[in-house]
């Protein structure tokens, strides 16, 4: 059996458990113990829940089983695609101009690009967080990742080699496969400060041409 | 000799019809408000036939924001920055044409 057919019928093993496992206890208070009083109350994804005796104690295990299960699902996802765990770069982005000021402009992220070489699509805004695929053996992705606002500048992300990953700004969990940058990802403008221009008259761009 | 005279004429006066373009992109600093070449701009140039939009050209500016279009048929064309600015510009018959600065919003 290979591993996709064996993750699928896992997955669907795992939705039967989500369901009849709480069945039991509820089963058991309501043979051994029927006068017992089970009361469950408040709000759960948005529903009003109001319930008691068996059904009750069915949902309470319902709830506290999900939380125990999600782990379990995501191993079973791992199995059916072990080729491409994937990890999440977390971070936030910072504009420099050409002598190290911060420029604060949220306009210029509308611009931004992110690339992987090799080339993955992927897309984000001032605050990036997305996901690569990562290495077949779990470890994480080696990938250079460049940061793209375009007609301003580029920044990189260096995850190509170990010592790359032992950066002091980033901190790397190998169990929530994560790579978060606790200081700003830098964009320097690729122009230097000698290369401004003075004012001058400019073409006027035109609305409706390219329709 | 007279045809051959014309021919190379004819020649040479189909040589003489591409142009190379020349220009430039700028950006505004957001805060100070200096002008600054923008580079990694895309450039596009769009000829409109009977087909509809035709690209003809395109070019990644680099760190002085100049852009270069070689070989180019005079006529007029769409001067594409970045995918959504548009401007209209004539391409003459002469070895370099320069067009006017562009600058980006």
């Amino acid at each position: 059996m290979d591993r996709e057919i064996a993750g699928i019928m896992l997955s669907f093993a795992l939705y039967l458990t989500y369901f009849l496992i709480p069945l039991v206890p509820s089963i058991l208070i309501y043979k051994i113990f029927p006068s017992t009083s089970v009361v469950a109350s408040g709000s759960f994804s948005g529903l009003k829940i109001n319930s008691s005796g068996a059904f009750a104690a069915y949902l309470i295990t319902l709830v506290i089983s999900i939380n125990a299960l999600s782990e379990t699902e995501a191993r079973i996802l791992e199995i059916r695609n072990p080729n491409e765990p994937t990890w999440s770069i977390i971070g936030t982005l910072e504009l420099r101009d050409g002598e190290g000021n911060v420029i604060n402009n949220p306009l210029l992220f509308d611009l931004l690009e992110i690339s992987l070489e090799p080339r993955v699509l992927s897309s984000a805004n001032g605050d990036i967080h997305f996901k690569i695929p990562g290495s077949p053996d779990g470890s994480p992705p080696k990938r250079m990742i460049t940061l793209d606002v375009k007609g301003f500048g580029r920044g990189k992300i260096n995850l190509t080699s170990e010592a790359a990953l032992t950066g002091s700004d980033m901190v790397v969990n190998y169990q929530t496969r994560t790579i978060e940058f606790s200081e700003p990802i830098e964009i320097t403008t690729l122009t230097q400060p000698g290369q401004r221009y003075s004012e001058t008259s400019y073409m006027t761009p035109v609305t409706g041409a390219g329709e | 000799m007279k045809t051959i005279a014309f021919t190379i004429l004819l020649f040479l006066s189909e040589l003489a019809l591409a142009t190379n373009l020349r220009g430039r992109v700028d950006i505004r600093h957001p805060y100070t408000g200096d002008l600054f070449p923008a580079s990694g701009a895309t450039v596009e140039l769009i000829v409109f036939t009977n087909f509809g939009p035709q690209l003809v050209y395109t070019y990644f500016t680099g760190s002085d924001g100049m852009y270069y279009m070689p070989s180019i048929i005079p006529g007029n064309y769409i001067l594409r920055i970045n995918g959504y600015l548009d401007y209209q510009i004539q391409v003459v018959n002469m070895p370099y044409q320069d067009l006017q600065p562009v600058l980006m919003q």
